[in-house]
Formats: structure tokens, sequence, C-alpha cells
């Protein structure tokens, strides 16, 4: 019989709701799972253990009342340190937001509280969420469970690596060009980015507002369902958020993908993908086609182009989004400074560290006058070419797949030196970020070092159900499960 | 820092290679439903202060930008 931290969140819900477990019971699992692996994995930047018992206890006041306490009673979760939580410290793992502390809760924050999730904790994350690896975070370093010496992937590391390692069966985070999935698929879990507009962004510190977008981080394809379930939806907080109608991704999740036709991109043929990567590719395929879908062999000639276009829109977006934050504003002040200007260029070079700054020149290069049209200008016409060529593929193909990231994890540090290898991470993922496609990361098997490997699906504008049923019958032929006492390999003594 | 903002750059350049640039469009097919053009109350003064470097008087308290040199006669 599972132990309780090792229980879907579905399967937690259920029992808390028909009283064979209490929310309490769930969360002091949790808790001591936590207290066991994240020393060694150092997902979480904050653990809120008494907050997180009363409302425990609040829930299971509720249930013997009689009350319905929600589709997420007593699930423990982590949430991604740039959602805010009110009364809660908000850093973006950044050191200008040193002493901040959110005055309002996020929406879908809020929808989860409503949906009697119980949030344990801040998770880790590359600061300002730029990055592929955590290892951006400038307050710690995570691991990823699977091998402690490699990165569990980025930006939302430090929720994946929670997940991945046991300490709660969902956990949430916001992927702007991929910072769900790519983790989701370094450390073995699933992760769903929702369609841009599918759910409110009120209450996620911005990072490049065209494409950041929050979802769910998942042991399997089903709590990512429900979690969406929960989050998504229309609020009058986020002008962007669309006004679509939600749900039904769990009412047909287990029909299967009989004579579904799903699109394999002629560009992952043909992008250099190589080893166990590249077989791991190819008998996906062959897995989907078994599982009666119909392989149709598509081309999107644009997709060459997106991880450069992406790193021209964010980058632009994001020299913005941050200038608000100027030592006079928000969390952290450069001492010293005597006037005005020197408070704004010492508390922003003393706060952001070098991928942020990076960025931030890099947008700031973009905009500027004499190259706006070069560069910003250019890459929004590529852009909307590359929407154009997605959508008529869409046309004729209900999804679309592709790998997930074109490695497996990699070495902490290794591509610390060389942030244009560390962008390349984002070559499958960058594309539905930019046209807001829904596209789900999940496990596909493992390369020659036993680390896994993942399947990406992107479907149509706000069709997740089809992403999911597609997913979940995927999942259902690889018969994948996320194995926590196993992954943390070399430490499996202390935290079994 | 600069050999690498160098090396991004070159690698975003391949954008030049897209000849048959298009205009941009109209964005995204799918149209964003707007917030109501609506008064709403507003984070309240004292939250926002209590994230502020430094305050006094209900006022952000920043350094003082203009002396009394600089305002001449």
């Amino acid at each position: 019989m599972s132990a309780l931290w090792e229980l879907s969140a579905a399967e937690i819900s259920r029992r808390v709701r028909a009283r064979e477990a209490s929310a309490a019971e769930v969360l002091a699992a949790a808790l001591a799972r936590t207290a066991a692996v994240d020393p060694l994995v150092g997902a979480y930047l904050e653990v809120w253990a008494d907050e997180a018992r009363g409302r425990a206890e609040e829930i299971d006041r509720r249930i013997a009342a009689g009350e319905d306490a929600g589709p997420l009673a007593g699930v423990p979760v982590a949430l991604k340190d740039n959602l805010s939580v009110a009364g809660h410290r908000l850093t973006c793992a950044s050191r200008i937001l040193e002493g901040y502390v959110a005055p309002y809760t996020a929406t879908a924050v809020e929808k989860l509280l409503a949906a009697g999730a119980v949030p344990i904790g801040r998770a880790n994350m590359d600061e300002f969420a730029m990055g592929s690896s955590c290892e951006n975070s400038s307050a710690q370093l995570t691991r990823n469970p699977w091998d402690l010496e490699r990165v569990p992937g980025g930006s939302s590391g430090g929720p994946a690596a929670a997940v991945a390692a046991g300490s709660v069966p969902l956990a949430f985070g916001s992927d702007t060009g991929g910072s769900i999935r790519q983790p989701a698929a370094l450390s073995g879990i699933v992760g769903l980015k929702p369609t841009y507009g599918r759910v409110s962004r009120f209450g996620l510190v911005a990072f490049a507002s065209s494409t950041d977008q929050i979802g769910p981080l998942a042991r399997d394809v089903r709590d990512a369902a429900l979690a969406l379930g929960v989050i998504a939806g229309h609020d009058p907080r986020d002008a962007t958020s669309a006004a679509r109608p939600v749900g039904g991704y769990l009412e047909r999740l287990e029909d299967g993908i009989r004579g579904l036709k799903i699109g394999s991109l002629r560009e992952v043929e043909t992008g250099g993908l190589a080893g166990a990567n590249a077989r791991c590719w190819r008998s996906s395929l062959e897995l989907l086609a078994r599982s009666g879908a119909e392989i149709v062999e598509v081309s999107v000639p644009s997709l060459a182009a997106a991880v450069a276009v992406y790193y021209v829109v964010a980058t632009s977006e994001a020299s913005a989004n941050l200038a608000r934050f100027d030592g006079v504003r928000y969390g952290r002040r450069a001492p010293g400074a005597e006037s005005l200007a020197e408070v704004y260029v010492a508390s922003r070079s003393e706060g952001f560290g070098p991928e942020v700054k990076r960025r931030i020149m890099l947008g700031t290069f973009a905009l500027s006058s004499g190259y706006r049209d070069a560069y910003y200008g250019r890459a929004r016409a590529v852009l909307t070419r590359m929407r154009r060529e997605l959508e008529g593929v869409l046309e004729s193909v209900d999804v679309l797949v592709t790998p997930t990231s074109p490695t497996a994890a990699f070495r902490i540090g290794e591509r610390a030196d060389d942030p244009l290898a560390m962008y390349l991470s984002d070559v499958y993922t960058t594309p539905a970020s930019l046209t807001g496609l829904p596209a789900l990361a999940l496990p596909s098997g493992f390369d020659d070092e036993g680390l896994p490997l993942s399947l990406q699906i992107a479907g149509r504008p706000f069709d997740e159900a089809t992403v999911l049923r597609a997913g979940r019958a995927f999942e259902r032929e690889v018969g994948w499960r996320v194995e926590p006492a196993f992954g943390l390999r070399g430490a499996r003594e202390a935290v079994t | 820092m600069t050999d690498q903002l160098a090396r991004i750059v070159g690698y975003i350049d391949q954008l030049q290679a897209f000849s048959e640039i298009e205009q941009e469009g109209a964005g995204s097919s799918e149209a964003a439903a707007e917030a109501a053009d609506a008064v709403a109350p507003g984070l309240p003064r004292a939250s926002f202060l209590d994230n502020a470097p430094a305050a006094r008087d209900g006022f952000l308290l920043v350094p003082a930008v203009k002396t009394a040199e600089a305002e001449g006669p």
C-alpha cells in the first residue's frame, strides 16, 4: 500500500473527502517527506508548515461538518516564488525583492485555496523566471532528484524538483518560453502550459507579458487535468484572460486516441536530435501509432527561428517590465546612493543577477532607436509568419508532437558560461509560448544514463482537453510512474 | 559579458535570413476580453508603503534630487 506522500492529488482528494484520511495526516506525511528530501534537493525557499497545518485542520473541520471541501481537498502544493500570496514574502529568487511581502493573492492561488489545496511553501526558480536550469536563483541551488549532480531544469526548477522528489503531488509554476515544460522534462514529471489567456496572470510577477502563463506540474496527466480545471477561467482583473468555457478536462481523459491525427514535425528529424533522445522520439511516434492515432508528417519552416524570435520578444518585454524595480518602490535599495539616479543604478546593479542584466540589456538594445525595426520589428514579423504556419498545420491535425527538450538533464555548471547553449534548451518549447498554444510535457523514456526524457504535445488554442487526452493515452502506454524513492540516486537510504 | 552578448546577437541575426518578412498582423486570432472600465478600490496605501525601502508621512521617501544650491535664486 502506498504511503500518503506517494498518492496522486486525485487520490488524496478522494480519500480526504471520503474521510479515509484526514488532510492533517496527508500534510504531516508531506512535511515529513519534505524534511527528508529537501536538504538534498533544495526545492524550497520557505516552508509554511504552521500555516499549512491550520489550513489542513480547517479542511478537516469543513468535511466533518458535511461541507464540500473542493476538488483538491487536502492536497499539499508548492508554489513558485513569483506567485503572490498575501502576507508572504515574494522574491522571484532575486536580491532586488529582498524583504518584499505580497500585498494580495494571485487569482490562480485564490482558486487553489478555494478548491481545498494546502500550499506548503515557496519553491525556488531562476531569477525572474529567466533560465533553464534553476542555477540563476540568487538564493540557492536546486538539484535534480534523479541525479543530484544535475540541474532540475528551469525556470520552475523548484516546483519540478518538489514534485519529482515526492514532497508534493502538485506544484504550480509559470511558463514564458518553456519554464514549466522543460523542468518537467528534465525532472521526469508532467508539466502543462495552458493556452495564453486560459489562466489569469493577476498576481504573477511579469517577465514577458505576451507569453507568461501559469500552469501545473504533476506526477501524472490526470492530476494536471484536475489542476487545470481548478485554476482556469476568466478573471476581470487580467484583461488578457479569456472568457471561454472551462472544463471537460477529466470527462474524456480516458477515451484514447484512436483516429486522432497527430502531426510529427519534419524539422525535428532534420534538427540534429541524436542518440537516445532520437531513439526515444521515434519510439514515441510508434507508440502513438500503435494506440490508434494517425501520424502525419507536417512542416513549420519558421520554427528554426523560434529561439531567436523568443529571445528578442521576451527580452524586450522584460526590459520594460523590470523597469519598475528601481530601488524606490519595492524591496531592496542600495545603501549610500546620494541622488535618485544613483539609487536606480546602484540598486539595480546590486539587485539583479547576471542573466537578468543580460536580458535587460538585450531587450533594451532590441527596442533602441535605430535597431528596433531590425530586431524587434523583424522578430514580430517572423512570429506572425510562425503563427500562420502553425494555425495552418493545426487545421489538418489535432495535435502536434515534438520532444520537449533536446537533451536530458545536464550537469550543474555545464552551461553556466554559455548562455546561448542554455537558450537553445528552449528550441522545442518556445513555439507554443510565442503563439499561445497549449502544450503538455510528459515522460517518454530514459537516456543511456537513466535520466528521464520527455514528449511534448501541443494543441489548438483552448483545446487542452484533446492535448490532455492524447497525453493520458501516451502515458498509459508508456506505463510511467514517478518513483520518488528511486529518484534520489545515491541518497536512497537517507530518505526511505 | 560583452562576448556573450555579441554571440547572442549574432545568433539572433539569423532573423535576417527570413527574407520574405510579412507585415505584422493583428496579433493573436483569439481576442482577449477586456476588463470592465469601472472604478475599483486600489491597493491600500499602507500595503504599498510597507514594501517601499523607505517611507515617511504616508509617502515614498527618495533621496534628495534637488539641492538648495541647485535651486538658484
